[in-house]
């Protein structure tokens, strides 16, 4: 077992992100994700690498366009607002094959609105994080030593699909301190790049990374193939977790930090008699759709929990497919729901089964 | 080192190392000894878990606090209060102020440091040897520096913090000794106390053992329903 270090999630990403081989970093300060640009700021040098704050979020993306066309493992962060900006830089990275893993500690939205916690962008990270046809893997840590995990899948599995991934986080994971233990092997399996703009030294035709494409069926052939692409991600990387699920009548469905809110009460409404678990996605997208389906076998019914006006539960009612009802409950604006009040509705839930 | 007095105490360290829980305990034990304490949240870098949080807890105990004006909103300037430099003034309030991580947070304390020279006062050092970015005594030594630099101000006493939050073991306090030793040497200040979670604190028979609650914790955790 290595060592123990208690650490928060923001500076974990940083540090996790140092040991999967990221040696590029571009970023623009925002609350409350701005430690993960000061460890970077801090550490990268250490290793000879690159730590550059852009003049604006728009910069950062393209540069990370830039870093990613090199064949580097490069990353930027943000937060909701500053996610935004990045958008087309995102969409123009995903259309370009290109690697790479972007963070967003979410804030509340929308527009500037508030520095506290939110899980408010998941619209936004899994349906349309930029103009166009496109996907980027979503990973929802809940835990900073998942932080420290779920950051190295990110590069691997972006590097392996040549689909960026992005970390969605929230603000309570970032600023949070927990116990961590990092992997003591050595993050050096990099597949080679040889489509990278690397520098040919005239020894192969010259790499072009681009996303213009001059007719529409050039285009759409482009489009296709990468969407096969996705459907091999869906089939083979969706991660979740099941807590006292078998023998539940209502499933919780949370991620992130509503995730942990939510395990908190489990245990309190067994203690009560009710038969209640928890499903938590770890990929939101690929969605755990199937396991969910699973589910409708065994449940009465679904209970999504999220610190937005209710987003992801409309991906939990495409999963149930009718079959069962899903309630919400959410709080937003920076607000997280209570553990108290979470009970109450599984409690509510109870009776109206009765 | 736990003696009441009527001085001000200030809290500084490596942001992470538990400045703000190690200052709430600290505020409340002087309470408890019947001193009129006032403590100050002067964190300027940290968004989240602050002292401010825990107004509820200083109000049970007569605690006045004094918060920067905008904590707890979504107006990122943190303001400071006029009300700091009459309460450092006043020699009736005994004060304990809560200063933000690193060089970054103890710049804030280098306006009030006239003042706080005048009067006199004993700044803790608070280390922590499973902080990834202080792990060495090298290490913390080079942001002890860091800090006196910005807060024109010289740490007088060393607070040995050393946790893991809630899964701390007494081993792993007695491990920290070598560490908090190495950094004594190094910086020529005496260990004021050493923090113990109460849960642990009979497992230990040393004499400067000073037992904590743990206040800062997310939500999942807090709650008793």
């Amino acid at each position: 077992m290595s060592k123990k270090f208690l650490m928060k999630g923001n500076e974990v990403i940083a540090e996790a992100a140092i040991r999967s081989g990221c040696t590029m970093f571009f970023g623009y300060p925002i609350t409350p994700q701005t430690e993960v640009a000061a460890y970077m700021s801090k550490r990268l040098p250490e290793i000879g690498g690159v730590y550059l704050q852009a003049e604006s979020e728009v910069s950062a993306i393209n540069m990370v366009l830039g870093a990613a066309s090199a064949g580097r493992r490069v990353m930027t962060s943000s937060s909701s607002p500053g996610i935004s900006l990045k958008s087309e830089g995102i969409s123009y990275i995903a259309a370009s094959d290109l690697p790479c893993v972007i963070i967003n500690v979410q804030r509340a939205g929308p527009g500037l609105g508030g520095i506290q916690p939110s899980q408010a962008d998941y619209f936004q990270a899994t349906k349309g994080l930029g103009h166009g046809d496109f996907h980027l893997m979503v990973f929802a840590p809940s835990s900073v030593q998942e932080i420290a995990d779920l950051i190295k899948t990110a590069f691997d599995l972006s590097d392996k699909y040549r689909v960026p991934s992005l970390i969605l986080a929230d603000g309570i994971m970032g600023q949070m301190m927990e116990p961590v233990s990092f992997s003591e092997e050595e993050s050096t399996d990099q597949p080679d790049k040889g489509w990278a703009t690397s520098g040919h030294d005239n020894k192969r035709a010259p790499n072009i990374v681009n996303s213009l494409y001059l007719t529409p069926d050039e285009l759409e052939k482009t489009v296709i193939e990468r969407y096969q692409r996705y459907d091999v991600i869906a089939q083979n990387e969706v991660l979740f977790e099941k807590y006292l699920t078998e023998d539940a009548d209502i499933i919780v469905v949370a991620y992130g930090a509503s995730s942990r809110i939510s395990k908190s009460v489990i245990n309190t409404a067994r203690e009560k008699g009710i038969k209640v678990g928890i499903l938590r996605p770890i990929t939101l997208w690929p969605f755990p759709t199937q396991a969910i389906k699973e589910l409708c076998k065994t449940a009465k019914s679904f209970l999504c929990v999220e610190m937005s006006m209710g987003q992801m539960v409309e991906d939990v009612r495409l999963a149930v497919e009718g079959v069962r009802p899903v309630s919400f409950y959410g709080r937003t604006g920076g607000n997280t729901p209570r553990p108290e009040d979470i009970l109450h509705k599984i409690e509510q839930l109870n009776e109206e089964e009765k | 080192m736990l003696s009441s007095s009527n001085d001000i105490s200030i809290f500084t360290g490596h942001y992470g190392s538990g400045k703000t829980n190690t200052a709430i305990n600290y505020a409340l034990f002087l309470a408890s000894k019947g001193e009129k304490v006032t403590i100050i949240d002067l964190d300027i870098v940290n968004p989240y878990f602050r002292t401010s949080d825990h107004a509820d807890v200083f109000e049970n105990m007569n605690i006045e606090l004094i918060s920067p004006v905008y904590a707890r909103t979504n107006v990122e300037t943190v303001a400071l209060s006029p009300k700091i430099d009459y309460a450092i003034r006043d020699i009736e309030k005994n004060i304990v102020i809560d200063v933000g991580g690193d060089d970054a947070g103890a710049v804030a304390l280098a306006r009030y440091a006239p003042d706080i020279r005048a009067r006199g006062y004993q700044m803790f050092f608070v280390i922590n040897e499973n902080r990834y970015l202080s792990s060495s005594a090298d290490k913390t030594f080079q942001i002890l520096k860091e800090i006196e630099n910005r807060s024109l101000l010289k740490a007088t006493h060393l607070v040995n913090n050393t946790n893991i939050g809630k899964e701390t073991s007494f081993e792993d306090i007695a491990l920290s000794d070598q560490y908090a030793q190495e950094m004594s040497s190094l910086s020529h200040l005496a260990i004021a106390f050493t923090c113990v979670k109460k849960d642990i604190v009979s497992k230990c028979n040393s004499q400067d053992i000073f037992p904590v609650d743990i206040f800062v914790n997310p939500v999942w955790e807090k709650s008793n329903f």
